[in-house]
């Protein structure tokens, strides 16, 4: 299946998840959700930093600096209480549109 | 709303370490940059092809802070800061320039933030220290069958004790009457006030600075005691620790002092000592009965209870007036309830409005000019900059961005004038105030929220209109031409200094008009004195006790025969008031036959009243003293001649009948000269005469004298306190009344001058950089002008003329000002003042004189032109 652009809207869905399964950097965040998605959502890497502020400023990450795998210092984003309450109505939220839509393409001329 | 907190204190923590931020947004990126290319490296691609790839797939690093500052809020902060440095480095490059402008605009609202201050604290404040929002005032007028409504004012003693028990949504309630006091033989009588004892809570809380405050106490038992004020206590006690406890004799009457009071705010600013009302009978000043008919008539203030309000008062205040009412056959009261200001007070909110309008029109004349000569200033800055604007622009800075720079630079300048003003807002009210009324001022002229709201507005419209022209400008550059031929280049803003010019001159012209038409003032009066002896007439000013026996005919008799016997008096008579500027000037509605109503200043006066006071009889007959006390369904009246012209026309005055109301009319009996002189308003003129009734209340005895200055007036004095125990008297002549009008007026005159030559220095310097300006974007073509073999009679005229149509433009803009600004206020002081403010020769002064110093700012550059080199000019084109 070849990648597809990621929904307005679910880039800070995304970042938050990732960040949820542990902290890292702007550039391991990109990489952890192209592995979450297997691929098939490729984050433009201009969208990024803008969201990750953004949830930063929110209070729903929270950032400390670390040392990153090339031994350079490397600032690092860990998801915040407030963070995670926000993931679960997010994904609450998505999990609805989701079953909405999915229900919606299910549906056949003898289901009506 | 926390998610927005976090935000907020983003913003803040960038602003206090803007560089870290900035540090660490810029190792972040790098090290992403770093890492995926590392990645790519990793990949197979070569160490240079990976770091280019990387660095494309992140997006150019600069595009990417940019877009990490726009989402975090940063880069309004941050385009703010780089605004404010360019606005300091511009101002660091025209310092002079800078100087002037905050210094025009400090003055341009500072002045006006004083004159708003002074009116705020006059006209729109309670004169309280304390809670002024609680304080409330009770003013009552009464109407019987027989006489139409009183003034609103002061309610008779009954009627104060039944609302002090009655107005439940006062917590406190206050009466108060003014009195003049003799303290010692001879002396000038002490002004003070009788007061019910509850007036210190109400005026409040205040601590004594010396012994105690009055007590009920002290007027349930009418014990002789009496607060002295600050000013008392340091001219007649010099300030001494151990008055309390000391007797003064008031009317002769022994006194103890109790305590001195602080200097504090009320309606009385002159009193210096305050007694329990109950000492009225004591001191001869009337009877302590309420029930009688002279019991004393009190002021009444209050303080709102927790939760009422002065709609509750003036419920319940009607419900207690009309209970009285009852009391008294006929009355008919009517209860005003006000925030005590004097803008509030029944009859004065058009006329105060309209003062306060013609005031505001001088400050807007100096706004005008202060803003105009600012945004001269800053075009002539803009000019020398349009270079480096062009530059700008071209390295792709946009219309707004620059404008945002412009206007940082104008709001900064404005800012710094506004704290400056706000400084002359703090000291200069009381200055000016106490200077105007010749006496330290009692009552609060501290700048409340009203002030530093119109000081905000002020600053920031004063910041904007500076601002406007010169962004204006830039944003009309042409940018290819500037870019071509120079900063010299054609430039934007020769309509708009037009405008300016004659804004400019035409504020500064109407402030001159007023300040030369202020100035001339006295000298006016005393070229058209009244038409009557005004030097040779002397006002007793007399303040009499209640007769004990004989009533007040007997007592007006009395003080007829003790004036007459004083040397050097040769008539005595009575009236009401005198007809030129005098307050006591009664007003009467009357219709004539026609139908047709005029309000009429009106005076009751004795027989011998015209011939004391020098007025011409010209027609019919004088009053006699069997018209006095007339009770007749028609008496007699006379009126002056501008009365009987504005009423009557070219018909015969003399028998025409004007009616008062169903039951009384007047029937004119005599027709007398105008009192006033032929420069005054025609309504000064307008008088109804009718006769006295001696025996129902005092009138203030007139007399005709040889010499003023013989000591006579000293000597009726002392022949009336001796004659009358409690009677006091501050004679005066007609003359010596009239000039103390007019020098109240000549110190507003100074002030407006003071003013008006600020306003014309400003307005000079502005003209000054408007022509300066031309003359700069001219100077080449003048070059040329001068190699092709023009005169430098011809430069002149070039650069004069063209200023010629915004000087007539601004000149009658400022007396198209003044004009209505005089007739405005002629028409509001016509009832008060004696003579009119629109003088001619003032218009023509101002207008040469402004013309003469618009000249000469005008012939400086033009000189400057005609010595511009025409071979270096050709050279550089």
């Amino acid at each position: 299946m070849s990648p597809v652009e990621i929904l307005p809207g679910t880039l800070d869905l995304l970042i938050l998840k990732a960040v949820s399964l542990g902290p890292q950097h702007g550039y391991g965040v990109l990489l952890r959700i192209e592995q979450i998605s297997r691929g098939h959502l490729p984050v433009q890497q201009g969208t990024l930093y803008p969201a990750l502020y953004r949830l930063e400023d929110r209070g729903f990450l929270a950032t400390e600096w670390g040392t990153s795998e090339n031994n350079r210092r490397a600032k690092f984003y860990r998801i915040t209480p407030d963070g995670r309450k926000q993931l679960r109505e997010e994904r609450s939220s998505w999990e609805q549109v989701v079953a909405g839509i999915t229900a919606a393409l299910r549906a056949t001329p003898e289901s009506l | 709303m926390k998610a927005r907190w976090h935000r907020v204190r983003s913003v803040i923590r960038h602003l206090l370490r803007r560089a870290t931020d900035e540090r660490e947004m810029d190792a972040e990126f790098r090290n992403h940059i770093d890492l995926r290319a590392a990645d790519l490296e990793r990949r197979g691609l070569s160490r240079r092809a990976a770091q280019r790839a990387a660095r494309v797939e992140f997006g150019g690093l600069e595009a990417q802070k940019e877009s990490a500052r726009d989402v975090r809020g940063w880069r309004a902060w941050i385009e703010l800061r780089a605004n404010v440095g360019f606005a300091a480095r511009g101002l660091g490059h025209h310092p002079l320039q800078s100087l002037i402008v905050v210094t025009t605009l400090a003055l341009g609202i500072g002045i006006s933030a004083v004159v708003f201050s002074v009116m705020n604290a006059l006209a729109f404040r309670a004169r309280v220290d304390h809670d002024p929002a609680s304080f409330t005032r009770m003013l009552f007028s009464y109407r019987t069958d027989t006489a139409g409504p009183s003034f609103p004012g002061a309610a008779p003693l009954g009627d104060y004790l039944a609302l002090a028990h009655g107005v439940h949504s006062l917590s406190s309630i206050a009466g108060w009457q003014h009195v003049q006091l003799a303290l010692s033989d001879g002396a000038r009588p002490t002004p003070g006030a009788l007061v019910t004892c509850t007036f210190f809570d109400v005026y409040g809380p205040m601590r004594p600075q010396i012994g105690r405050m009055l007590q009920r106490a002290d007027c349930e038992s009418r014990a002789p005691v009496a607060v002295i004020g600050h000013e008392l206590w340091h001219t007649a006690f010099g300030g001494d620790s151990s008055v309390v406890g000391r007797v003064l004799r008031i009317d002769g009457q022994p006194i103890r002092i109790v305590g001195v009071a602080p200097i504090f705010s009320s309606a009385s600013t002159d009193d210096q000592l305050w007694l329990p009302y109950t000492l009225r009978e004591l001191l001869h000043l009337g009877p302590n009965d309420p029930a009688s008919p002279n019991a004393i008539h009190l002021f009444m203030d209050g303080r709102l209870a927790a939760g009422a309000t002065r709609g509750d008062v003036a419920v319940e205040a009607r419900v207690v007036a009309a209970q009285q009412d009852q009391l008294t056959s006929g009355r008919r009261s009517a209860v005003f309830v006000s925030d005590g200001s004097l803008i509030a007070k029944p009859g004065n909110g058009a006329v105060i409005s309209g003062i306060l309008a013609v005031i505001f029109v001088g400050l807007a004349c100096l706004a005008l000019v202060a803003c105009a000569s600012v945004v001269s200033i800053l075009l002539a800055i803009a000019h020398g900059r349009r270079t480096e604007m062009a530059l700008r622009m071209a390295l792709g800075a946009g219309g707004s961005r620059l404008a945002a720079m412009l206007g940082t630079e104008a709001l900064m300048l404005a800012s710094v004038a506004g704290i400056a003003a706000s400084g002359l807002t703090f000291r200069m009210p009381r200055i000016l105030m106490e200077w105007l009324i010749q006496r330290p001022v009692s009552f609060s002229l501290a700048p409340d929220w009203h002030v530093f709201a119109f000081l905000f507005v002020t600053t920031v419209l004063a910041g904007l209109a500076a601002a406007n022209a010169p962004i204006r400008s830039v944003l009309a550059l042409d940018l290819a031409s500037i870019l071509r031929s120079g900063p010299d280049g054609a430039g934007a803003g020769g309509k708009a200094s037009c405008l300016l010019l004659s804004a400019e001159i035409g504020g500064a012209a109407a402030l001159l008009v007023a300040t030369i038409a202020l100035t001339r003032l006295p000298a006016r009066i005393a070229g058209s004195p009244p038409r009557f002896d005004a030097s040779h007439v002397v006002e007793m000013n007399l303040l009499a006790p209640q007769p004990s026996s004989g009533g007040w005919q007997s007592f007006h008799d009395d003080v007829s025969r003790t004036l007459a016997a004083v040397s050097g008096v040769r008539a005595v008579a009575f009236a009401s008031a005198q007809p030129v500027g005098d307050e006591g000037t009664g007003i009467n509605d009357v219709a004539t036959a026609d139908k047709r109503q005029r309000a009429l200043p009106w005076i009751e006066m004795s027989p011998g009243f015209f011939e004391v006071l020098g007025i011409r009889l010209d027609r019919g007959r004088a009053f006699t003293a069997a018209d006095a006390d007339c009770v007749a369904a028609v008496c007699p009246s006379i009126v002056s001649r501008e009365a009987a012209r504005e009423l009557w026309g070219g018909a015969d005055p003399l028998g025409q009948r004007l009616t008062i109301d169903a039951a009384h009319s007047l029937v004119v009996v005599g027709i007398v000269s105008d009192a006033t002189s032929k420069i005054a308003e025609p309504a000064q003129a307008l008088m109804l005469y009718t006769p006295w009734r001696p025996n129902a209340r005092p009138y203030q005895p007139f007399l005709k004298v040889d010499d003023a200055g013989s000591g006579v007036a000293r000597r009726a004095a002392s022949a009336v306190s001796q004659r009358f125990a409690g009677a006091v008297a501050a004679p005066q002549t007609v003359q010596e009344e009239l000039t103390q009008l007019t020098d109240a007026f000549q110190r507003v005159g100074q002030v407006v001058g003071i003013m008006a030559a600020i306003t014309a220095i400003l307005a000079i310097c502005g003209v000054y950089g408007v022509v300066a300006l031309a003359a700069r974007r001219r100077l080449k073509e003048m070059g040329i002008r001068l190699a092709l073999g023009a005169r430098p009679r011809d430069v002149y005229r070039a650069m004069i003329l063209p200023n010629a149509r915004p000087l007539a433009l601004g000149l009658g803009l400022g007396a198209l000002f003044a004009t209505v600004a005089a007739i405005g206020a002629d028409r509001l002081l016509a009832a008060e003042f004696p003579v009119r403010l629109l003088d001619p020769p003032a218009f023509l002064l101002a207008g040469l004189g402004l013309a003469v110093a618009v000249t000469i700012a005008m012939l400086v550059p033009a000189r400057r032109a005609t010595a511009v080199d025409p071979a270096s000019v050709l050279r550089q084109e």
